[in-house]
Parts: C-alpha cells; sequence; structure tokens
C-alpha cells in the first residue's frame, strides 16, 4: 500500500544550513495494517508522515503509494484521494458552521454530485458515531466529538489509508477513548490502513506494529509488544511503555519470575492474579501448569 | 493561600445564551501546597483557574487572595501582582520580543521594576526553567518548542508569584520534554514559588506530580482531597469522563480477584514494592 525506499530528505533552515531529517527510511506498510510510529519531538515522524500523502516529497528516494511514485506532480489527486491526514488540533480542520456541511465541503471538492454525497455523508459520520450531531454547529462539540468530525471530513472522500498525526494530543480522557474506539472501528470493519503517530504509548499498544524512529532513522519496528519489551531502550530513545510493561520490568529486576510480555491491564492482572495466588509454590511447576 | 468561597460564574448572564460554568464552587489552597486539577472539556476548569488567577470575576461568591477579598476591587491586578501567576495553555503562542530576555523582562517591568531589577529577575527566571545565559540574545521565535514553553514559563516566574497556576502545560510535549518540565515545576516550587495548580488531562502526570486534587464536573467540584484518595475512586471518574493511571486500574483488578491492595497506588515504584512484598512475604 505504502512504499518508503531509501526516502531522505534535507530542508535548508534559514541560515541556508542543509538539514536532514530523514536519512534513508525503508519501511513498507501493508493494506489494512495499524501501524503506530513513535518518536521524541524532532525524530522525523512527522516528516516522514507528510511523505505519505506527498505534502512533501523526498530529496532522495522513492516514495510509492499504490504503484503511484509521490513525485510524479501529475498524480498528486489520486495520491491524496488514497491517502487521507488528520492532524492534531481539530478546530483548525473544521470550515463549515455545521458539522454536515463541513463533511461536504471536501467531497465538493472532489466534485462528487449531490445524490452520492448525501448516502457518503451518511456513512462517514456512522462509522465515527456523530451521525446523530449532523446539524449540530461545530463549535458546541467537545473535542473528542470536533476530531471525530474531522476524521468524518477525511472517511467520506473513502481513502484507503488514514494518517493520523497525534490526533488525541488536545483531548481529555474519554475524548481519547471515543476517537481511538473510531480509528479502531475503521481500520477493523472498514479495513481502512491506519498510521498513527502518538506520544501515548497506551494507543501504541492497540496497533499492529510499531515503528520507532529516532534521529531521522528507524531503530525498531514490530509487534507492540516485541517493542515495548525493550524497555530500557525505549527509555534511552526517550520513550514511555505502558505502566504495566514497566511494572513486569520492574518486578522481574527484583528476581520475580513472570512470563510473556505485557501491555495490556488485563493480561498482567492475570499474570500476577496467578502467582499471588500460588506464593510459595515452585514457579518451574507453575509454568508447566502442573498447580490449578 | 487562595480561598474560594461558593464561587458561581455565569457568562452572558440576563441573556438567553446565559451559561453557568461553575456551580458555587468552593477551594483552599494552602500555602506549600501543589494541586492538580482535573475535568473533561467544558467541566469549568479554565473558568476555575482564570478566577483564582483574578482574570475573570466570579458572577457570585469570593476569592479570597493572603486575606485579601479581591472580588470587590475593580481592577485587581495591584492586588494580587506577586500573589498569583498564570501560564495558559500553549503559552509560547504568547511570545512577542525580539529577545529571550526582553520578553521575559517584560513582566518585570510591567509590575513598575526598574530594568536593573527586571533583567536580575529574568536571569533568575531562566536559570530555573533550564535555559543557559546563551539564550538571552536569540529570538524566541528561533528555539524548539519545548524551548520556547520555557520561556514563557520563565515570563511569569520572574514576576515570582507565590502561587503559580498552569493550564496543561505538558500538552504537546513528548515525554522527555514532559519529564523535565515537571521535573522544572518542582524545582521552582522549592524555591520562587510556594504553590503550584495544575491543570491537567493527564492524569499519569497528576498522579506523579501533585499532592492534592480537584474534581470538576459539569461547573461543580465533585471530588477533592489527597492524590491517593482521589484515584481510588477509579469508577466514579470513569463516569466523570476521566481515567485513573493504567498503574491504578492493574491494583483495582488484583483487588477484584480477591489480593488486599491498597487501591490508592498510583506509581509504578509503588506497584511493584506491593506486589513484592506480598509474593516474597
Amino acid at each position: 500500500m505504502l512504499r518508503c525506499e531509501n526516502v531522505t530528505f534535507v530542508y535548508e533552515n534559514d541560515e541556508g544550513e542543509a538539514k536532514k531529517v530523514l536519512d534513508r527510511i525503508n519501511l513498507n506498510i501493508e493494506k489494512g495494517s495499524f501501524v503506530a510510529l513513535l518518536g521524541r519531538n524532532g525524530s522525523g515522524k512527522s516528516t516522514l508522515a507528510k511523505h505519505f500523502n506527498a505534502v512533501l516529497t523526498p530529496t532522495e528516494g522513492r516514495v510509492i503509494v499504490n504503484g503511484i511514485d509521490t513525485s510524479d506532480a501529475k498524480r498528486l489527486f489520486d495520491i491524496r484521494k488514497t491517502v487521507g491526514m488528520v492532524f492534531q488540533n481539530p478546530d483548525n480542520q473544521i470550515v463549515a458552521t455545521t458539522v454536515e456541511e463541513d463533511i461536504a465541503f471536501g467531497l465538493e471538492n472532489l466534485g462528487v454530485p449531490h445524490s452520492q454525497m448525501l448516502r457518503r455523508i451518511e456513512k462517514a459520520l456512522k462509522s465515527v458515531d456523530m451521525y446523530d450531531f449532523r446539524y449540530a454547529q461545530p463549535h458546541l462539540l467537545s473535542g473528542g466529538q470536533k476530531q471525530r468530525v474531522a476524521i468524518a471530513g477525511v472517511i467520506a472522500m473513502e481513502p484507503e489509508c488514514i494518517v493520523l498525526d497525534e490526533p488525541t494530543a488536545m483531548l481529555d480522557p474519554k475524548g481519547r477513548r471515543e476517537v481511538m474506539a473510531s480509528i479502531k472501528k475503521l481500520n477493523k470493519e472498514a479495513g481502512i490502513t491506519v498510521v498513527l503517530i502518538t506520544h501515548y504509548m497506551e494507543e501504541a499498544a492497540k496497533a499492529d506494529r510499531v515503528v520507532v524512529m529516532d534521529k531521522g532513522s528507524i531503530v525498531l519496528d514490530g509487534s507492540p509488544k516485541k517493542v515495548f519489551s525493550r524497555v530500557d531502550e525505549m527509555t534511552r530513545l526517550g520513550l514511555d511503555v505502558p505502566q504495566v510493561t514497566l511494572l513486569v520490568n520492574e518486578l522481574r529486576k527484583k528476581g520475580i519470575d513472570i512470563k510473556g510480555e505485557m501491555l495490556r491491564t488485563e493480561e498482567c492482572a492475570e499474570a500476577l492474579d496467578l502467582l499471588l495466588r500460588h506464593v510459595g509454590v515452585d514457579p518451574l511447576a507453575l509454568r508447566e501448569n502442573k498447580v490449578d | 493561600m487562595i480561598e474560594l468561597k461558593n464561587v458561581k460564574c455565569i457568562y452572558e448572564e440576563k441573556t438567553p445564551d446565559a451559561f453557568t460554568a461553575l456551580k458555587g464552587v468552593s477551594l483552599t489552597v494552602q500555602d506549600g501546597e501543589i494541586w492538580g486539577i482535573i475535568g473533561h472539556t467544558g467541566s469549568g476548569k479554565s473558568t476555575l483557574v482564570e478566577i483564582m488567577s483574578g482574570l475573570l470575576k466570579p458572577t457570585e461568591g469570593r476569592v479570597i487572595i493572603d486575606g485579601v477579598d479581591i472580588t470587590g476591587i475593580k481592577k485587581p491586578f495591584g492586588a494580587i501582582k506577586g500573589k498569583v501567576g498564570m501560564v495558559f495553555q500553549y503559552p509560547e503562542h504568547q511570545l512577542f520580543e525580539e529577545s529571550v530576555i526582553k520578553d521575559i523582562c517584560f513582566g518585570p517591568k510591567n509590575m513598575g521594576l526598574s530594568e536593573q531589577e527586571s533583567v536580575e529577575r529574568a536571569r533568575e527566571a531562566m536559570a530555573l526553567v533550564g535555559l543557559s545565559p546563551e539564550f538571552e540574545n536569540l529570538s524566541p521565535f528561533e528555539l524548539s518548542g519545548g524551548e520556547k514553553r520555557r520561556v514563557a514559563i520563565a515570563g511569569i516566574i520572574a514576576m515570582r508569584p507565590k502561587t503559580l497556576i498552569l493550564d496543561e502545560p505538558t500538552a504537546g510535549l513528548d515525554p522527555v520534554g514532559r519529564d523535565s518540565l515537571l521535573h522544572m515545576l518542582k524545582n521552582i516550587k522549592g524555591t520562587l514559588c510556594e504553590s503550584i495548580v495544575l491543570v491537567s488531562h493527564s492524569m499519569e502526570d497528576v498522579a506523579a506530580f501533585a499532592e492534592k486534587v480537584l474534581v470538576m464536573h459539569k461547573g461543580a467540584a465533585v471530588l477533592a482531597g489527597d492524590v491517593e484518595t482521589v484515584f481510588e475512586k477509579n469508577e466514579l471518574l470513569l463516569e466523570y469522563g476521566l481515567d485513573v493511571p493504567q498503574i491504578t486500574r492493574l491494583m483495582g483488578r488484583l483487588k477484584k480477584c480477591g489480593h488486599d491492595f491498597n487501591l490508592g497506588i498510583i506509581t509504578v515504584e509503588d506497584a511493584a514494592e506491593a506486589i513484592y512484598k506480598k509474593l516474597k512475604g
């Protein structure tokens, strides 16, 4: 779906110094996958994301979206239709005075006929559970609701992939849960490929794959469990890991034998419950399930 | 000390658009305390801190700062200068001067301090927020996001407010930026400012930083107390559209399984300690 081949991006700052933001990135994002992109501020993750729908094009190397090279200016329209972007601040992304009109704005720009437009708006708003608010004024919505409208605006254009750059950074916990639920639903039910940039490790843990960037390069790439289990490395890269992963790491350092990698509260509770119910039992016996 | 007594706030009162943002909130911030204020968007947190800092007048109720009732004073700036300082959300958007030092001096000069005193205070503030002297003559617009935010905070603490109020100071920072900002606030609390009030959407930040927590919901103060006692009320907080740190949720689950843990555990270190003790007796 998305392929980066040796992508290098260099920009010149005001003093004319060349700065290398991306350094030979190779990455292949498969159709229908849910990828979280992590890294410190300035690691290059937003710059990389902007390459996915040709907001930026590489200085060296190529980015291929569904077989189209993003450097091909004639195909810009097709690329933008395939990959949609959602940004941090929903207030900067909403243009119209009602929710419905806001979604219609993007469709009008695409030249979608009116009859189809209504169907697409309905579908998009339902996919983020905002259909009941179709006549509402965006400025009266909560942050989470506004961000879901912004996502619906992108979804209505029926992209195959959406790239979200810290979509929950400005939201309260409830808003974050709502937006994450919508993102998961779009991925699992509608099969839309998702690239999520986030600083919240609990959100990244929900992805199928985690890609970690540092100083313009990809330094870790794998399942959330694989990546987050490297607690010391993640800390060195200036990133968090979920609190339960840290806890398990801490307990292991104290000599407690816990099997497996832990990301979610439930699985960690289950493992600890088992240990706590068998205080004093040989851990080896426990591991081999010889004890009830 | 800041005392709010039954503070009500109605926007656009006596118009069809009247909106009650605060429905009678009382709160006392004692000298030396660190408060975290949590609540979902629209719960009244920002209105509350604007009233605490004298920027907004309550419709009813009283605001008493160090024994002085500022509610009746038309322009309270004189009465609160040096008492309360407020750092808004994304404060870096408010930088405007041509150099870092000039920007930080703006507040102290406005208080009527001399050029020399202002520069002294600005330098002290810069040191506290971790900006080295080389930054003095740089344009604030050349700096990174995290550095800009430090300049903005320095501009407020240069006025040496007894109580520092910050609205979402960690929003948009990465984990390292966030940790170093919270660490820096702890330093400020020990030196320039006596008390800190922090508005935040991050339960982890509040758990790691605050000693006391106030929970706002639909314009009312629904929970207040020590951080441990507030986060114990896991289910209630979820009802209010909030959350508790993941580690607190884990302890809740273990407790439901019949293990006797204190639900007020809010940090990974405390959790590891408690579980280790139980496992190794």
